[in-house]
């Protein structure tokens, strides 16, 4: 048994997000589902023909749209899936009968980091025909695409485990969503705003910490590929983040596993 | 089976444990008893790995709790006193769930789950979402998955707590077949007639403190310091309590509403003497008999500092 494969944490968790039908809601409910989940695929089969048949600008133009769309979902969506994890776990009463099992604390908490992984990743799956599209329609350089998707996992799994982090601390869901949604301003909008402070009192260069802020390093990467201008800062801010971002996911987790072996010697 | 060793369990400058020690064989069944803060709940809960002991050992099946908590839970089943389940799972899924974290194979979980769902009369429900379950199934339920991995041990803290009459007298019932399945069981509780039935040993704690502990009938003769005798006589009650505080073996002897109470420490042959020698001193005896001790009297005794 390990995090990935026989982990019933994880199994449970995955079967748990994706389960459609839960009693109550009924075969209408099912139904609907099931009508609603036509007509989206309907237009959404027909978004990426028109991309593929239109212009190339504006394959160029969607590019963004899409890549800057979906990076605010998951900075949204990643911390606020993971911070109720454990809090809901201590808040219905099974941490306690969880954690007297046999399962180990990388199996619980990583277990629990990756299956709250699965709407986002959905959503990047689901997005990537249309990148693929905007690339090859819009004659893009064909390393923004994996270079892309692998900005886009990277963040999820930071802010994901941030969400983690905020629900391991706190013993409320409503705190731990809270203070996750917090940090994740702080970056998004924090950062962006003390660089503006710095910026006024020091000059114009972009302060370190902005380099944090994933759309302004999401910026970066396009700008990178691109070829447009700064490549020297551009390059620095792009290796900044794929190296720091999942060094402070790796930090966290080390840190909520010893944290959990202390607690639970596990 | 449980040895514990001056367990010391310290919160924040309170001594939450002090001091316990316990020795428990195979097949024993030990009621936990004292009033709701006294310790118990810390205790169960550093047996089942979940809190580490400021100080002293404990020992499971021969496996130090502290150094090898991960082989010790293969070992126990912890049922909380407080528990949720997870209400969006199948009485089954809940069940295999926990089979997987006790890492049965994938094969033996349906035959495991049917048996633990047979023993626990669950297993007309074993398609239905937990959520639709009563309390007292969902006990039952919780003690399924407590026992899906055949545990040697049980720590059951506070198991019938919240249930009504009914669902206590099955939960009841259910303690009984495991313990003719030779299951060693902690099972703490303040209500003591729960425990009374079953249970061949037990411990009082208050505050902490391990007040006592070991076989019922032991602690019985500890905490009463011999026997109580009930003596109903026709009239003539002052001369009999001066003759009976005279007579040997008599502890004391008074009037309790309309009859005689006399601690007693003699034995049996003794008491035979007793009431013999009432009779001979022309005393009308109605009746003479040994007032029968409870866990209830002893924990009121004890918790009360009557023993030390």
């Amino acid at each position: 048994m390990g995090i990935f494969s026989n982990n019933p944490v994880l199994e449970r968790e995955m079967r748990g997000r994706l389960r459609l039908r839960r009693r109550g809601a009924g075969k209408s409910f099912f139904w609907v589902a099931i009508i609603l989940t036509a007509v989206i695929f309907y237009f959404y089969a027909r978004g990426l023909a028109g991309l593929f048949g239109g212009p190339r600008q504006d394959a160029r133009e969607f590019w963004p749209l899409l890549s800057y769309g979906l990076l605010v979902i998951i900075v949204l969506l990643a911390p606020a899936l993971t911070a109720t994890a454990i809090t809901t776990e201590r808040e219905q009463q099974t941490w306690d009968t969880l954690t007297s099992t046999r399962l180990t604390g990388s199996e619980i908490l990583l277990g629990k980091w990756l299956a709250r992984q699965t709407i986002p990743a959905v959503l990047i799956f689901l997005a990537c025909p249309y990148l693929v599209g905007c690339v090859i329609r819009g004659q893009m350089d064909p390393l923004l695409l994996p270079a892309t998707l692998a900005f886009l996992v990277i963040t999820s799994l930071f802010y994901g485990a941030l969400g983690l982090l905020c629900s391991y601390q706190a013993k409320r869901t409503v705190a731990a969503t809270a203070t996750a949604l917090t940090c994740m301003a702080f970056f998004c909008l924090g950062t962006s705003l003390i660089a503006s402070v710095v910026m006024i009192l020091n000059g114009p260069r972009d302060p370190a910490v902005l380099w944090l802020n994933p759309f302004y390093a999401l910026s970066a990467l396009q700008n990178l590929l691109n070829h447009s201008y700064q490549m020297e800062q551009n390059t620095s801010i792009v290796w900044f983040y794929f190296l720091v971002v999942p060094t402070l996911t790796a930090a966290m987790l080390l840190f909520m596993l010893r944290r959990y072996r202390q607690a639970v010697r596990g | 089976m449980i040895q514990i060793n001056h367990l010391h369990k310290q919160y924040k400058g309170l001594n939450a444990v002090k001091d316990l020690s316990l020795t428990l064989e195979a097949g024993d069944i030990f009621g936990f008893i004292g009033p709701n803060g006294a310790g118990k709940t810390t205790t169960i809960k550093m047996l089942a790995t979940l809190l580490k002991p400021t100080s002293g050992t404990a020992f499971i099946d021969g496996i130090d709790v502290i150094e090898q908590p991960e082989a010790v839970r293969g070992r126990i089943g912890y049922m909380p006193a407080f528990f949720g389940i997870y209400d969006d799972m199948r009485v089954w899924e809940y069940l295999d769930f926990f089979a997987g974290a006790y890492r049965l194979p994938k094969n033996n979980r349906p035959r495991v789950i049917d048996d633990v769902l047979n023993l626990t009369d669950l297993i007309g429900k074993k398609d239905n979402y937990v959520e639709e379950l009563s309390t007292g199934m969902k006990q039952r339920l919780c003690l399924a998955k407590t026992l899906i991995h055949d545990p040697k041990v049980l720590l059951l803290d506070e198991p019938a707590s919240g249930l009504d009459p009914r669902a206590r007298i099955e939960i009841k019932e259910l303690f009984k077949e495991l313990k003719a399945m030779g299951k060693t069981i902690i099972i703490s509780s303040h209500i003591l007639p729960e425990l009374a039935d079953f249970c061949n040993k037990v411990g009082i704690i208050e505050r902490g403190e391990m007040l006592v502990s070991g076989d019922v009938s032991d602690i019985m003769a500890q905490v009463s310091g011999g026997r109580t005798l009930e003596i109903k006589l026709m009239g003539d009650d002052d001369r009999a309590v001066s003759l009976l505080e005279g007579a040997d073996g008599v502890l004391a002897a008074r009037q309790v509403n309309g009859h005689l109470q006399v601690d007693f420490s003699g034995d049996l042959e003794a008491q035979a003497d007793l009431n013999k020698m009432l009779i001979q001193s022309g005393l009308r005896v109605l009746s003479f008999s040994e007032q029968e001790t409870d866990l209830e009297d002893i924990f009121m005794k004890v918790t009360k500092g009557l023993v030390q």
